[in-house]
């Protein structure tokens, strides 16, 4: 992670110690200064009688991607290929980022900039410990990705969720360049209707010379550019099998449209409706807490990941972001993010072999990043800043 | 009175303190018309034609590969996650920068009185209309759905209707570079109206003198014309010079609104406008050399007018290096970790030629401009001006890929790698722009005359060539006008 | 003559623009009023030499600057605060920076074509046809001679009394020009 306190974990004594560590790993964040504007998302919140939020603990995480699974077929993610998403073009909507930490003592300046092909051979990630980490929209409330959508097609409900409209897209990207956390998918290509054959055809630089099975791609793709199977849309009945496996809930996206992690807001609105259905002429709409859940959370094995209503402090999602281990991802950018982590505890066997007094993402942080340690004294250099909003 | 100035000596100019002339070889009024229009009149040199096809066949390359881009996606470039934004913006920055040496030629050096200029200024601004329109096709073609581009203009729909979003920067730059090339448009054209009026009168076929004298709108050269229109001309001049910085900064803001490390930086409006004047003078060097020589303008765009551009292109090559040493410091003593991360990566990451190319072709080389031997060189300079455009071109690509190859969380590092569709996109609007550029060669004029005219010293009432006695002779205003432009 | 064409106007040609601009502050001084300067380039100082006003073409390209600015101004004020406010990043609804940069460029787009037709507005322009373009000699214009024409609907204007007037301004040819 290059230093970075992008995944914050300590081992049990440490923790034990300072229970507060996680938060003390924040970077130093710019003072929040009073605007000049009324911020209009204080006035819209009013208007909601739920506000969302996630936590996921990244001690329960285990890296089995059910959560992964449980989107795709949740939100029809469109499957790629494996030669697009060697390229970068995979669609999901949550990953979990897997972090390998090497000695420090062991990497040197250069080896921070190495390409990623060639780490797998770097000495110094020999025995490396892995953490893992769920990923998703994290649902900004200052999210720098709407601000910079020419059309509006990216905005903020009332109840704090960032709204994508896929019918607005006009694709132009600027929301993925901006978001640091780079949770946006683009289709690049007709995902949804060619087949994958067709997906890997000529587009890339060694069109020419880029052979399937030991035939030329584009002689097979010059045979028949426009037929279905070989090259062009996907057979009739291929198509009605694919339809049958979509959820209905969810709109399937075009080429050319971003899309990014929605909260299940089709399972949110499902059960407003629900609630709204069943409370008839009482006016008490409010979705109880912990009544339906995202498709990622449900599927989680190990309840890593969970998800509620964090204006309710008796939810489970309020109890758990109350918690000294809950973090925001960098937080130093302001985004304030609705989706926090825990952060992780390690009990290592201190007879084993590979055993580290302190997590090696730990040990790098306190080489690489230049910040104060986070064990060290009690009012350690930063105070988390109180920010509205963030529970 | 009179006869005690007559007897007066009128101080002599030591040569070395002549100015120099801007037109060689004192040639007349009358030659410099024939000389231009000979361009259009006379029979197509054969070059024109080799430059000619091949232009147009890239040209149709283009159309094809935008064809492919839009009917397939924008998957067929080389665009992935994290890196959305690859060749198409950089070619787009890259072709808007090198427009706007052009209004900054016809401009900003009018109304600081360089009269210079008329010997580049219209091909100068040909070259920025060309750019703008090489530069407009990608944003409007490198979003997702092309066909609703129109959402990005404020025009009334059935949805709601809603509206664009004017907090973002693409929604400047839809204001910016539209405003830039219709302006850019409105000047060429104004500037255009009298030298059409000079082939009007001078068109020896039908369609000829009809073309030309539509599009002049029946000039006849009246006084009572000329003030409105130097007039025009001044405020034309006065607002271009705001736009040429706005629009560039605007542009460069695409960018700097961004959080990304590298990009967020407010350094960027007053270093892109200076990078891209460099470059624009770049290729405005690349396209006049060989061009005054084929048809032998020698005089009229003079070894003087190399020189200074020369000394612009350091000039501003100057204020390129500064803002990357700028940038470097202010990484450093600000602490920032993402982005000191961000300068260290750009010189030993996996892009780092990519960088070392910038570097190298943008602040060494110009440098080489010190020199008066290097100036005078036409070979030299031609090949260093193709080397600034090569090094601009890289900066984008140095500023753009390698701040989203790698930015605030490792898991989403790539490595970006663009297509043969990319290149040939590319390459393609070369063709265009190409194709444009000799077009115009052929039918327009491409020196200025009436504005080149007005610069000799037979276009000044109050010199001995232009016919002053004696009496009103001022010798120090030789091969300059008294030039009260304010009137 | 032809009895049926109108004479337009007598025709004066000069080979310098010296010249031409002492003749015309010798036509100015004889009091003409519908008289025109032609040259293939601006001279200087032949505004002044005509005894010409300053130009009115600044008021139409700052009206078009004026209207430019308030309509990029209100327009984003009206459509994002007003018509369709969303909530983007709890970024202000209507802020004066944000909005600057379209309504700056606006200035600029809106000027400029107050300009150029406040231009042609006050040149009449296009004008395709005109008496002078049929004179053989008046195409020299664009080249490199330089005119100076007295309409015959100048109160001033006698056929002879002009003409003497021209010869002695230093006019080498004199011609009258048809309508």
């Amino acid at each position: 992670m290059e230093g970075r306190p992008i995944i914050r974990e300590a081992n049990l004594e440490q923790f034990r110690e300072h229970p507060g560590f996680a938060k003390k790993m924040d970077a130093e964040k710019p003072p929040v200064n009073q605007s000049l504007y009324p911020n209009p998302f204080d006035k819209l919140k009013e208007k909601a009688h739920q506000q969302w939020g996630m936590s996921v603990d990244l001690n329960a995480c285990v890296g089995c991607s059910s959560c992964m699974m449980a989107c795709q077929s949740e939100n029809n993610i469109p499957i790629v290929g494996k030669d697009l998403v060697k390229r970068g073009r995979e669609m999901h909507w949550i990953r979990i980022d897997r972090y390998y930490a090497g000695a420090p003592a062991k990497k040197k300046f250069l080896d921070t900039f190495d390409d990623e092909s060639k780490q797998q051979f770097a000495q110094w990630i020999d025995d490396p410990q892995v953490v893992t980490q769920p990923m998703m929209c994290q649902m900004c409330e200052a999210a720098p990705c709407e601000s910079v959508c020419p059309v509006n097609a990216t905005s903020h409900s009332e109840e704090g969720l960032n709204l994508m409209t896929y019918n607005r897209c006009v694709g132009t990207r600027y929301c993925s360049n901006n978001c640091p956390y780079k949770v946006r998918r683009f289709n690049f290509l007709d995902f949804n209707k060619r087949s994958l054959k067709e997906l890997k055809g000529p587009f890339y630089p060694d069109v020419v010379l880029h052979k399937t099975e030991g035939k030329w791609d584009i002689l097979t793709w010059l045979k028949a550019p426009f037929e279905p199977e070989s090259g062009g849309m996907r057979a009739s009945d291929e198509w009605d099998l694919i339809k049958m496996s979509k959820n209905p809930d969810v709109t399937v996206r075009m080429r050319g449209v971003m899309e990014k992690c929605t909260f299940c807001i089709q399972r949110i609105e499902g059960a407003k409706i629900a609630q709204k259905a069943k409370a008839g002429a009482s006016g008490d709409v409010v979705v109880p807490s912990d009544s339906f859940t995202t498709a990622c959370a449900q599927a989680c094995p190990a309840g890593a990941i969970v998800f509620g209503n964090i204006s309710d402090p008796n939810s489970r999602v309020s109890q758990l972001k109350k918690q000294e281990r809950d973090y925001s991802l960098l937080d130093f950018l302001l985004t304030k993010p609705r989706l926090t982590y825990l952060a992780r505890v390690r009990n290592p066997n201190p007879a084993m072999p590979d055993y580290n007094q302190s997590p090696l993402t730990l040990q790098e942080f306190e080489k690489q990043s230049g910040e104060a340690n986070p064990f060290e004294g009690e009012g350690a250099a930063h105070e988390p800043a109180a920010e509205k909003g963030v529970l | 009175m009179a006869s005690q100035v007559s007897k007066q000596k009128l101080p002599v100019v030591p040569a070395e303190l002549e100015r120099i002339p801007l037109v060689r070889n004192g040639r007349s009024i009358g030659w410099i018309s024939d000389q231009i229009c000979n361009i259009n009149e006379g029979k197509l040199p054969i070059w024109w034609w080799a430059s000619f096809i091949p232009s147009v066949v890239l040209l149709g390359l283009l159309g094809v590969m935008l064809g492919y881009q839009i009917t397939t996606g924008v998957g067929v470039w080389g665009n992935q996650h994290p890196v959305m934004w690859g060749w198409d913006i950089i070619n787009f920055v890259w072709w808007i920068g090198i427009g706007h040496a052009g209004t900054l030629i016809s401009a900003i050096l009018f109304l600081l009185r360089q009269k210079w200029r008329t010997g580049v200024n219209r091909a100068a601004e040909a070259m920025t209309i060309f750019a703008v329109m090489c530069a407009g096709i990608y944003p409007a073609l490198h979003v997702g759905r092309v066909w609703y581009d129109w959402w990005l203009f404020p025009i009334p729909n059935s949805n709601g209707p809603i509206w664009p979003q004017f907090r973002s920067p693409l929604m400047w730059d839809v204001f910016a570079v539209s405003t830039y090339f219709t302006v850019s448009v409105l000047f060429w054209y104004m500037g255009l109206i009298p030298d059409l009026a000079v082939l009007r009168d001078r068109a020896k076929t039908k369609i000829k003198q009809f073309c030309y004298g539509l599009f002049s709108l029946g000039w006849t050269g009246s006084n009572r014309h000329w003030s409105n229109y130097e007039k025009a001309y001044l405020i034309l001049a006065g607002l271009s010079t705001p736009l040429v910085l706005s629009v560039h900064s605007i542009v460069s803001l695409d960018f700097s609104v961004s959080q990304l490390p590298g990009w967020h930086t407010t350094i960027f409006p007053p270093y892109f406008v200076a990078g891209a004047i460099f470059s624009g003078f770049g290729m405005v060097l690349t396209l006049l050399i060989p061009l005054r020589s084929m048809f032998k303008l020698e005089d009229l765009i003079t070894m003087r007018h190399i020189d200074i551009m020369c000394k612009v292109t350091m000039a501003t090559g100057s204020i390129v290096a500064y803002a990357y040493g700028m940038e470097f410091f202010i990484a450093w003593y600000g602490g920032n970790p993402s982005e000191q991360f961000h300068f260290l990566n750009r010189a030993f990451g996996p892009y780092w030629w990519g960088w070392a190319c910038m570097m190298g072709f943008n602040t060494v080389v110009p440098q080489l401009f010190w020199f008066k031997k290097v100036r005078q060189n036409l070979l030299i300079v031609f090949i260093i001006s193709i080397l600034v455009n090569i090094g601009m071109w890289f900066e984008r690509f140095v500023i753009i890929v390698l701040s989203l190859h790698r930015d605030f969380l490792p898991s989403n590092w790539g490595y970006f790698k663009p297509t043969w569709v990319d290149i040939c996109t590319f390459l393609g609007t070369f063709g265009l722009f190409f194709t444009l550029f000799l077009l115009f060669l052929r039918f327009l004029p491409m020196i200025a005359i009436s504005e080149v005219k007005g610069v000799t010293p037979q276009a000044d009432p109050h010199h001995p060539l232009g016919g002053a006695k004696h009496e009103e002779a001022e010798p120090d205003n030789a091969g300059d006008l008294t030039g009260d432009l304010t009137k | 003559m032809n009895g049926t064409t109108k004479p337009y106007g007598v025709l004066a040609e000069f080979t310098t623009p010296a010249d031409i601009m002492h003749a015309a502050e010798k036509i100015r001084d004889a009091g003409f009023s519908r008289w025109d300067v032609f040259t293939p380039f601006p001279v200087h100082g032949m505004d002044r030499a005509m005894g010409m006003k300053n130009s009115k073409v600044g008021w139409f390209s700052f009206i078009g600057g004026v209207t430019g600015y308030t309509t990029g101004m209100l327009m984003i004020w009206f459509l994002n605060a007003v018509n369709y406010p969303i909530v983007i990043g709890g970024k202000p609804m209507f802020s004066p920076f944000s909005a600057f940069p379209p309504s700056y460029e606006l200035t600029i787009l809106f000027g400029a074509f107050g300009a150029l037709g406040g231009m042609l507005f006050l040149n009449r322009l296009p004008r395709l046809h005109h008496p002078l373009h049929k004179n053989r000699r008046f195409l020299q214009v664009t080249h490199d001679k330089y005119f100076l024409v007295i309409e015959c609907d100048d109160p001033k204007y006698s056929e002879k009394e002009t003409v003497k007037l021209l010869q002695a301004a230093g006019s080498k040819h004199i011609e009258m020009v048809e309508e």
